[in-house]
């Protein structure tokens, strides 16, 4: 979904960074790039990718503070100093929002004041994690009174919770468990952080064929076509049927039902179709 | 009592980790074990997928009929690592201490590694109750997998950092303005550290990590305790997937990763599989043909062009459950995408029925 995003805001003129939070990246292959490191790729023009690892993000942030690369690696390149990063509460997940923040203040030039990037979409861990994340800034705010972290935590927490800047979008299926779950990841997103949602986006919603009567009768040797039909057709009534209960849950969201592709998406012209929907007035 | 059969089941976020993890609950209570399922991931499936309103940190009963029984319970974090506090602190004055830290109220769970620590100490003590002749971990989405392995070194790593004893607990002793005296390199990480998190909470967080130093012995022996149940036969690694590229290729650095700590990979659950022999050419033109004179040219024509739609997910799918049987010394069971949803017992009953093999041997 991100992805898709992504290229319809390309296809409008827009210059955006798309974000993932991945051990190895999945969206660098989808272009035909590969990378290994937290580094800016070009992955189409006016696309920019940038997978983002705790790790990486820390390594980024010293070598601000000392410059020189040989420092770090001398005193902060260590088991030592990783285990004890890895006590202090929300850090991972502060550095890597740290890093978004910094994006977006990125203008073009030092005397231009024009963002660099028009649009920043980030592909957030899954529901229990990304609420996880997108609470640290909040809490450490509020637990952490004076200092550097609570700055940072309050600027960060200043920028996500802005609607002129920020929009979290939700993707759900029209099924049980990702209805109910979505309701209330959004309901604890609402409790947890001032976010302002933008679209939720129903995905994989199977095409509506038309009714065929008289598959009862057909012989053994063409089941197969017949079984397939009917999950076609019952797996259509199911997301019909969970649609209407994401318009009542979701009354107050912008809302895109996007179709079942029935082939991978393994490079970008494969999410056309995606794009052709989302883009639609 | 024999020791519990404890099932590991991994997977990336979105593949049915959950469903399976309880309609395996089902399965082995079908099956006349006293069966438990937990989750530990933060999202609340588990209680849709077992239809029943909510469960906490308790085992809940789950009404099965069933052989056996069936209780689910999820991970509370922050009430598993109390417990664990109350248990290893060596006085009441101390265990007070941790518990009434601010940093450790507030922020305890958002220590890296500390979910997936707690996880492996619930499952511990679920273990060692006896209560349960099988268990069922359903664990945080793959990416996190292998810090679920790696939970009890992480910790003890962290309590036991050289960084609290040689410098932060002298750091704190001199205060800010004593640190000129302290060497170069000592100065230099100080310096970064009061930069990002500032030195009040750098002293804030020393007191709660010496805190936690008199808990290190107790804090040792169980995670002694989870690596030796994670190495006893009876423990397996089950990984869900689904057939997509990413999926699959997650799951084979999985097992690879499994490996490279001396464990094997079981089972593997592939999920949502579209099955069913696809006709070559000529067999599919007859086919049409046949359709045709059953069901009228324009129902025949639906018909036929939306089996042809599932065809490349046929193939892709028999390709993807190929690969998966070459990382495993068990089984693949392949459950298939079925045409209602699964969010009830009654539904799961359909996954469970997959799920017999992997119970029985």
């Amino acid at each position: 979904m991100a992805v898709a995003l992504a290229l319809l805001a390309v296809k409008r003129k827009r210059r955006v960074m798309l974000i993932e939070m991945n051990s190895t990246s999945r969206v660098a292959p989808l272009f035909g790039k590969s990378t290994n490191k937290q580094e800016l790729v070009a992955l189409a023009p006016g696309l920019t990718g940038l997978n983002l690892t705790p790790g990486a993000c820390f390594e980024e942030f010293v070598l601000k503070q000392i410059r020189l690369k040989i420092l770090y690696n001398t005193f902060f390149n260590n088991s030592y100093v990783r285990n004890f990063v890895d006590a202090i509460p929300g850090l991972d997940e502060l550095l890597m929002l740290g890093k978004i923040y910094e994006l977006e203040r990125l203008t073009k030039g030092l005397f231009s004041s024009e963002p660099l990037y028009d649009l920043i979409i980030v592909d957030a861990p899954a529901t229990g994690h990304g609420l996880s994340m997108l609470e640290v800034p909040r809490v450490v705010e509020s637990v952490v009174k004076v200092g550097p972290m609570h700055r940072s935590a309050g600027s960060m927490q200043a920028l996500f919770s802005d609607p002129t800047k920020t929009a979290l979008c939700l993707v759900t299926l029209a099924e049980e468990m990702p209805v109910v779950e979505t309701a209330e990841f959004a309901a604890a997103l609402k409790a947890g952080t001032k976010m302002a949602f933008g679209p939720l986006f129903i995905n994989a919603l199977m095409p509506t064929i038309p009714e065929v009567n008289s598959l009862d009768h057909l012989p053994d040797e063409l089941a197969i076509y017949r079984n397939y039909y009917e999950l076609t057709r019952r797996r259509a009534n199911l997301n019909k049927q969970y649609v209407a209960d994401i318009k009542k849950r979701f009354a107050d969201f912008e809302r895109v039902e996007l179709p079942f592709l029935f082939s991978d998406l393994a490079m970008p012209a494969d999410f056309d179709s995606l794009i052709n929907v989302m883009g639609r007035p | 009592m024999k020791a519990a059969k404890v099932f590991l089941v991994c997977g990336s976020g979105g593949v049915g980790k959950t469903t399976v993890s309880a309609a395996l609950g089902l399965a082995l209570a079908q099956q006349g074990y006293t069966a438990a399922v937990v989750t530990v991931d933060p999202a609340k499936r588990l209680a849709t997928a077992l239809g029943i309103g909510a469960i906490g940190d308790d085992p809940s009963p789950v009404p099965v009929k069933a052989a056996g029984s069936l209780s689910a319970m999820m991970l509370d974090t922050k009430r598993t690592f109390d417990r664990l506090i109350e248990k290893h602190a060596p006085t009441k004055a101390k265990c007070d201490r941790i518990l009434s830290n601010v940093l450790y109220r507030k922020m305890s769970d958002m220590m890296a590694g500390t979910q997936e620590y707690m996880a492996m100490e619930r499952l511990y003590e679920i273990y060692a109750q006896g209560k349960y002749d099988a268990i069922v971990v359903d664990t945080p989405p793959m990416q996190h997998a292998l810090d679920f392995l790696e939970a009890p070194q992480r910790m003890m790593r962290m309590l036991n950092n050289s960084m609290l004893q040689l410098l932060l607990k002298p750091a704190m002793a001199v205060g800010k303005k004593g640190l000129k005296f302290f060497e170069k390199g000592s100065r230099t990480i100080l310096k970064v550290f009061d930069k990002i998190t500032g030195f009040d909470f750098l002293q804030d967080l020393s007191e709660m990590a010496l805190a936690f130093q008199d808990l290190l012995a107790g804090f040792e022996e169980r995670a002694n305790q989870v690596n030796n149940l994670f190495k006893n036969p009876e423990c397996r690694f089950l990984a869900v997937c689904t057939t997509t590229a990413n999926s699959v290729s997650e799951t084979e650095l999985f097992a690879s990763q499994l490996g490279s700590y001396g464990y094997a990979l079981s089972d593997i659950i592939v999920n949502r599989v579209y099955s069913g022999k696809v006709p070559a050419g000529e067999v599919f033109a007859a086919d049409k043909l046949a359709l045709k004179r059953c069901l009228g040219a324009g129902e025949a024509e639906v018909v036929a062009q939306n089996f042809a739609n599932y065809v490349p997910l046929i193939r892709r799918d028999k390709k993807a459950v190929q690969r998966m049987t070459t990382l495993v010394k068990e089984a693949v069971l392949s459950v298939p995408l079925f045409d209602a949803d699964v969010h009830d017992l009654e539904s799961l009953g359909r996954i469970a029925e997959h799920l017999t093999k992997l119970v029985n041997h």
